[in-house]
């Protein structure tokens, strides 16, 4: 694990679905994950309930701002459907009644 | 080895000529816009009444007649619906969620019950925008509330949200809201604004000072506190970083604390239809890459309102009528005088755009329109 | 990166790839160059089921899988990955519908016991004891092996790639080749658009699109990407311990430690392709086939939906090793839906036959030169 000066918000939650501080995010950044999907794949920060629809943002500032790069050069994920979580039976079902 | 059952599909497919998402006031216009062309169209909003973002808007409209100017925002949307009822060849969907728009050309809607499958010939995507986070300790304590929610529970529903609100950000929003708020009899501790300079407009902070509500630039909050619910918060002043400097930490005494730091377009069908897409902060995010008749790269789909980049209710009117004409102008369909009214309408929209916060706008819609502004 | 050289190139930052990169460089290998156009399991790795599986009907495949779950049984300890890569031994409980399904399972059973792979045959009673809420209806009878299981592609990929790293590997992301360069039937180097790299050795295991890179080598290689399409659902708390699957529905689906359920079927008449866009049909058939065979699972949450590509080759087996008349271009690729599962035992096999001229499992069948020679091997339990 790469030595990082401590932050006063390192234990902030960024990801509140799947629990992500800010500090674990930083951390995945020094060690060389670089894209928010490879960020997400590791510590599951965006895969939860809302699929990323907040901390998603927060960690491409993050990103940018380690980098040193603008934001619009921080590649955003894909949003993939459905838009919130769907019940498999209500897709099974339908236009139909119950 | 392939054995696979075909399974039944149960799902019906329904054809519309043109499926509008979101009957805020983009929406809106854009439906009203495909009625009169005379195609069939489907409003679809995920709230139980139309209007968005306009009923939280009891303040009159600035601006141009034509874009409702000296009528209340929440008043609106029955105008809209009004004329909506007239037009045979509109459905409207409440309370109806677009879960996913596929490459096969289905956009698909659902309602918790039901999961159908339209066949839209034009989509135009009008969801509108969320409200940004923020990220500061015990952020998910209780009585911390962006601002939208604040105006809707004071707008809509009538009820207040605590007795002493420490503001974040000074945007527009966030200094209406602090104002409402006042009206309401809420005390406002504080409008704490991460930037070095006031965000909206001067006259609305001229109220909050008369009222004798700080207004603290270069500051952030660092931790919300209390056990069960906000009790207060620690503010600190920020360098030219944006990093807090220590030693100016200070406790505000508070129960709710609102953030107002700006909105995103939403924007997930626009990626779902594979439409180009762009970070342009002046627009507050990512938005799709569009022609001056808000069609995206997808030339089956248009943006209108937040969802094409945020700005104010006006301009959202505009560029869902521009949108709404253009769809059906695209299916061979207008109304009389239509190219008139486009002319006009773009004319419009670079009038309200050459206001005071018009500047940064008009930045953004640059970067985000096709060179050209048509698509090749 | 300009000009450069490297003992041997791996193409493919999958999980293939990076435990290909990984045994090289454990084999002595100092100089070992991975090429990756993304980042690390981007593609197939990083949308597959993640199913570990010894339930095969060949004595190669069930030999392969058994000595892969060796390799994930410790894999945390033998990568020094301290996250970890997250397997779990909750079995696989495979479904018949049919007497001849029934009947080859009977026959893979004997062939996997003969193996040392301890898999039990069940009635349809037996398997509703594994899964309490499994429907029977139409189903003659199930297997069961407890030492299947599942672990996290991104952390097995991720795993591989740290410990190459570790021992000298060098990873290029974001690097994309662009040629291969070839004379008198030898390679010479490997063209990125971020420079050329001189070597004599390509391991081609760049997944569905194995066969372009193979192009530019000059080879026709039989391999092509096939869209197969996945969802997961919200996590809850734990109900299902085995994968389950059923050839019959084409269809499998776990709980993962997560809590979330993952699941996939196979939708007939998929075409040749490289699209990894969602439908909706998928969508429908996926929600009808799950309520059928695992009916309380109606009451959860599509929270997400997405497509991958399965590298399939003719027998829709693995092609492995050498490939003549290119002296130094070794495939691994085309296993056809089963990559991740195997992928520790193949990254083994690669390097040995390539450092040591000889692997300790005997993948010689599976070269690419069978499909001329007529030569190929059927795997009769395959999803899809």
């Amino acid at each position: 694990m790469t030595d990082r000066p401590k932050r006063h918000d390192d234990d902030v939650i960024v990801c509140r679905c799947e629990d992500v501080t800010l500090g674990e995010i930083r951390r995945l950044i020094s060690e060389g994950y670089h894209t928010i999907d490879e960020i997400k794949r590791i510590s599951r920060a965006g895969m939860g309930q809302c699929q990323g629809r907040t901390c998603r943002h927060l960690i491409a500032r993050e990103l940018a701002r380690a980098l040193g790069v603008p934001q619009e050069e921080v590649e955003m994920p894909m949003f993939r459907p459905p838009t919130r979580p769907v019940l498999l039976s209500t897709i099974a079902r339908g236009e139909g009644d119950e | 080895m392939r054995q696979a059952e075909t399974t039944r599909t149960v799902n019906l497919l329904k054809e519309v000529d043109v499926a509008v998402i979101g009957a805020g006031p983009a929406g809106l216009a854009a439906a009203l816009a495909c009625a009169e062309a005379g195609v069939s169209t489907l409003l679809i909003d995920a709230n139980d009444a139309p209007g968005g973002q306009l009923v939280k808007q009891t303040h009159k409209f600035f601006g141009s007649e034509r874009q409702h100017a000296g009528t209340r925002g929440i008043q609106i949307p029955s105008l809209f619906t009004e004329k909506l009822a007239n037009y045979p060849n509109v459905e409207i969907m409440w309370n109806t969620n677009a879960s996913g728009f596929y490459d096969s050309g289905e956009l698909v809607l659902e309602d918790e019950k039901r999961f159908m499958k339209i066949l839209p010939k034009r989509m135009i995507v009008a969801a509108g925008a969320s409200e940004r986070f923020l990220i500061f300790r015990n952020n998910d304590l209780p009585g911390v509330y962006g601002a939208g929610a604040v105006q809707t529970l004071m707008n809509v529903y009538g009820v207040v949200p605590g007795d002493r609100v420490m503001m974040i950000g000074s945007g527009n929003i966030g200094l209406i809201v602090s104002y409402q708020l006042i009206q309401a009899g809420v005390d406002v501790a504080a409008v704490v604004e991460a930037a070095p300079c006031i965000g909206g407009y001067l006259v609305h902070a001229a109220k909050l000072r008369r009222a004798g509500v700080p207004i603290l630039t270069s500051h952030t909050v660092l931790a919300a506190h209390g056990q069960e619910s906000v009790t207060g918060a620690t503010i600190a002043e920020v360098d030219k970083e944006w990093q807090p400097m220590p030693g100016t930490e200070r406790e505000v005494e508070c129960d709710v604390i609102c953030l107002a730091v700006g909105l995103m377009p939403l924007v997930d069908v626009l990626w779902h239809a594979g439409c180009e897409m762009k970070y342009v902060p002046e627009l507050g995010g990512h938005v799709p890459v569009r022609d001056e008749n808000m069609r995206t790269s997808n030339p089956k789909v248009y943006a209108a309102g937040d969802s094409g980049g945020v700005e104010e209710a006006s301009s959202a009117m505009v560029t869902g009528e521009i949108a709404g004409i253009s769809a059906a102008k695209s299916l061979g369909h207008q109304a009389p005088g239509a190219d008139a009214r486009l002319a006009q309408l773009k004319a419009d929209l670079a009038a309200i755009r050459s206001g005071p916060t018009g500047e940064k706008i008009s930045a953004g819609v640059r970067c985000a329109t096709v060179c050209g502004g048509v698509w090749e | 990166m300009n000009r450069k050289s490297a003992d041997i190139v791996v193409i493919g930052g999958g999980v293939v790839g990076c435990a290909t990169a990984f045994e090289l460089a454990r084999l002595g290998c100092k100089n070992v160059v991975l090429v990756e156009r993304n980042t690390i399991a981007s593609g197939s790795t990083g949308r597959c089921g993640a199913g570990v599986r010894q339930q095969f009907g060949t004595e190669l495949n069930c030999v392969l899988a058994r000595e892969a779950v060796r390799i994930f049984e410790h894999m945390d300890e033998y990568l020094d990955y301290e996250p970890g890569v997250e397997f779990r031994q909750s079995g696989y409980l495979m479904l018949a519908y049919s007497d001849q399904q029934w009947e080859q399972f009977q026959r893979n059973v004997e062939l996997e016991r003969s193996l040392d792979i301890d898999v039990k045959m069940l009635t349809p009673e037996g398997a509703r004891e594994i899964v309490p809420f499994l429907d029977l209806e139409g189903m003659v009878g199930a297997t069961f092996c407890q030492t299947d299981g599942h672990a996290n592609p991104f952390h097995t990929a991720f795993a591989y790639a740290q410990a190459a790293k570790r021992l000298g590997a060098e990873i290029l992301t974001h690097t994309s080749v662009m040629d291969i360069e070839v004379e008198n039937n030898k390679i010479q180097a490997v063209v990125t658009d971020k420079g050329r790299i001189a070597t004599s050795a390509v391991v081609n295991c760049a997944g569905a699109y194995s066969a372009k890179i193979a192009k530019m080598a000059g080879i026709d290689l039989p391999v092509w990407g096939e869209r197969h399409q996945i969802l997961i659902t919200e996590p809850v708390e734990a109900m299902m311990g085995p994968m389950v699957i059923s050839f019959h529905h084409d269809f499998y689906c776990q709980q993962t430690p997560h809590g979330s359920f993952i699941m996939g079927i196979g939708m007939p008449g998929e075409p040749k392709s490289f699209n990894i866009r969602s439908s909706v049909d998928f969508l429908e058939g996926m929600a009808n086939t799950v309520m059928k065979i695992l009916p309380p699972l109606g009451n959860l949450r599509v929270v997400r939906q997405w497509a991958g590509l399965y590298d399939m080759s003719p027998d829709a087996q693995p092609i492995l090793g050498e490939c003549p008349p290119i002296e130094g271009f070794y495939n691994a690729n085309g296993f056809s839906g089963h990559g991740f599962m195997v992928s520790p035992i193949v990254g083994q096999a690669m390097a040995e036959l390539i450092i040591l001229g000889k692997s300790s499992v005997d993948i010689s069948k599976l070269d690419a030169g069978r499909f001329e020679r007529g030569e190929l091997v059927f795997e009769p339990a395959v999803v899809g």
